[in-house]
């Protein structure tokens, strides 16, 4: 393993110090590896993990670094070898590659109270709405989305009458780029928007759901909480729909729903009286809401967390949903190409394994800007 | 006492609410016997047929147990003056359900959500750069609404292109299967969708062994969705047979 390494690294030298910048993703390695990478604003960190034997492999961008990993699987563990080589100016010298995934990640939360559709004034109280809700606002390099949540009484679904209700509307507005204008973006929404209910509300019964259906009841048949989920895309750079979902997740752990005492009519018939507490709120627990990771197949190799240039060169792309026990709650493909069925479990296995990573990213990220939101 | 209308409504619902609990409990079992009598995977009987319209340039009727869909293909004919340029062929799908084709009488609008799946999995087995600058039309319509819908509409569609003389890769075939506890049921019916933890579809050309559209919802573990694939792909290869031999029927008489 130690002399492949090396070959890919002399490989490597040898293509970092190409003078050309700009030249395209070009990529050394050996049989078909499992591939992801992280990419950030000028730093771009590549990962490659083999489930099956141990492999390695490298890539290489020559106007921003080089990095080269190699992996074992023989420990069941993941070794990782970060090599830079500065070649471009923006070339970062002190990084060494990590196995830590997006770190292009960044979440900034709101305050609950904050005026919905105004989030964009970040940790500033907004006047005092009386209903409940939440928003939070997800980076991911350059893309930026903002995920609203509002809470409203509403009547159960006659067939459902023990759940409440929850619904998912994405907004691409052209201010993000020209080509949402008109039925380009309206397009995009209704794919977003159905690919989340896909991915984030579960099945029919419920199983896998993120959120709790039965815990929005509050007098069964009669009265319930319809919370509406909003997402804003403010900008646009690839992969929306895990920025959205990561939103998404950050904005429940952020809702609150006010407490509410039920005075029940005289007769069964009757609706029942219902008092909304602007004081006291009860907060959701989102340990259970799934990450989506989306992989871009490009070429031969299948990347996560895609920028626009990336997607621009994409032939399909899977999108799969991963709880916090490890299990797939929802599944998307876009793209027209068609797909190898051993290429998608394939996916679906790395997919689990960014996923983890990814959420304990997520949880640990909700628990400081959470901290930090007491602060003030 | 009189019964008045409004108790009359609630008692009814109460009822098939009940009713809805005690086939959701028959489905966790681990064995139970479908409505229909078939085997958890065994699929329903398919019907298919092409010409089912005449000023379509082809154009192919199905029927899978109670479900029944026409699918009429148009073109390819010019792209509309306001669409941009393009070098390669656009593909237009649209999924509308009759008004009488659900038990309760549905709007009978078009179905955004299928309209696009029907898309995504017809556009990777059409050979779009045989019809430069034009444009092909998908519409089906779904008559009766008795499960598995969008497979059989994909199913469908596939022959009506295949009808129309659109040239593809492959005939597209699909297959949907439904999660309930342990066990995996195929080909499920509207009653066993409304209880299902889970379902799986599988969009995929069986001669070329690529998957062109892939939706799964519920939680599933990776072992699970292994069988249900190979499940899938199996029934997939077979429907993928029935088609064809409606075709060859079709052009032989």
């Amino acid at each position: 393993m130690e002399t492949r390494l090396l070959t890919c690294l002399q490989a490597l030298v040898s293509l970092s110090l190409s003078p050309l910048p700009g030249r395209p993703l070009t990529r050394l390695c050996c049989p078909a590896p499992t591939k992801c990478s992280f990419s950030s604003h000028r730093r771009r960190i590549h990962s490659s993990l083999s489930p099956l034997d141990p492999r390695c492999s490298a890539v290489c961008r020559s106007d921003v670094f080089a990095a080269a990993s190699c992996s074992t699987a023989a420990s069941k563990r993941t070794l990782w070898f970060g090599f830079l080589f500065a070649t471009g100016w923006g070339g970062d010298l002190a990084h060494t590659a990590c196995s830590s995934p997006p770190s292009r990640l960044r979440i900034s939360l709101s305050h609950r109270r904050t005026l919905v559709g105004s989030a964009t004034v970040i940790g500033e109280e907004n006047g005092v709405i009386p209903q409940a809700n939440g928003s939070a606002r997800v980076r991911l390099g350059a893309t930026d989305v903002i995920v609203s949540i509002k809470a409203e009484l509403g009547k159960p679904h006659p067939l459902q009458p023990d759940k409440g209700k929850v619904a998912i509307f994405i907004d691409c507005s052209p201010t993000a780029a020209p080509m949402f204008e008109g039925r380009g973006g309206e397009e995009l929404s209704t794919e977003l928007s159905f690919a989340l209910q896909r991915c984030l509300l579960g099945g029919r019964s419920g199983a896998g759901a993120g959120i709790d259906l039965s815990s929005l009841v509050i007098v069964e048949g009669k009265v319930c909480w319809d919370l509406y989920i909003d997402g804003l895309v403010v900008s646009s750079d690839g992969n929306l729909l895990d920025a959205l979902a990561a939103a998404i997740k950050v904005a429940l752990s952020n809702t609150g729903i006010p407490k509410v005492t039920v005075n029940l009519g005289a007769s069964p018939n009757d609706q029942p009286d219902v008092d909304v507490s602007d004081e006291e709120f009860l907060q959701f627990d989102t340990s259970g809401v799934p990450v989506v990771v989306t992989l871009t197949k490009v070429g031969r190799h299948y990347i996560v967390d895609a920028t626009s240039e990336e997607e621009s060169q994409m032939s399909s792309a899977v999108s799969i949903s991963v709880n916090q026990h490890g299990h797939i709650c929802g599944l998307t493909k876009r793209g027209g190409a068609g797909l190898d069925p051993s290429v998608i479990l394939d996916m679906i296995s790395v997919a689990k394994h960014v996923g983890e990573q990814l959420m304990s990213i997520l949880d640990s990220e909700i628990a400081a800007a959470e901290a930090s939101a007491e602060d003030q | 006492m009189a019964t008045n209308p409004s108790t009359y409504a609630l008692s009814q619902s109460s009822e098939s609410k009940q009713r809805l609990q005690q086939r959701r409990r028959l489905f966790q079992e681990t064995d139970w016997t479908r409505s229909d009598g078939r085997s958890f995977h065994q699929c329903r009987p398919a019907f298919l047929r092409t010409g089912a319209t005449n000023a379509a340039s082809g154009s192919a009727y199905a029927e899978f147990g109670v479900t029944k869909v026409i699918v009429s293909v148009f073109g390819p004919r010019e792209s509309k003056k306001a669409m941009m340029y393009s070098g390669t062929g656009r593909l237009n799908c649209n999924v509308s359900y009759t008004t009488f084709s659900t038990p309760v009488r549905g709007q009978g609008s078009d179905h955004k959500e299928y309209s696009s799946m029907l898309h995504k999995a017809l556009e990777g087995a059409i050979i779009l750069e045989t019809f430069p600058k034009t444009t092909v039309d998908v519409f089906a319509l779904v008559l009766e609404s008795g499960g598995g819908d969008l497979p059989v509409i994909i199913t469908c569609a596939s022959l009506a292109l295949a009808d129309a003389g659109i040239m593809m890769y492959d005939l597209v075939a699909s297959v949907s299967v439904s999660c309930f506890g342990r066990n995996l049921v195929i080909d499920p019916t509207s009653e066993e969708e409304a209880c299902q933890d889970g379902a799986l579809m599988i969009t995929c050309m069986p001669a070329r062994n690529e998957v062109t559209q892939l939706t799964l919802t519920g939680e599933w573990t990776t072992a699970k969705i292994n069988e249900a694939m190979e499940l899938c792909l199996d029934a997939c290869s077979k429907l993928a047979e029935v088609v064809r031999s409606c075709l060859k029927e079709a052009a032989s008489g």
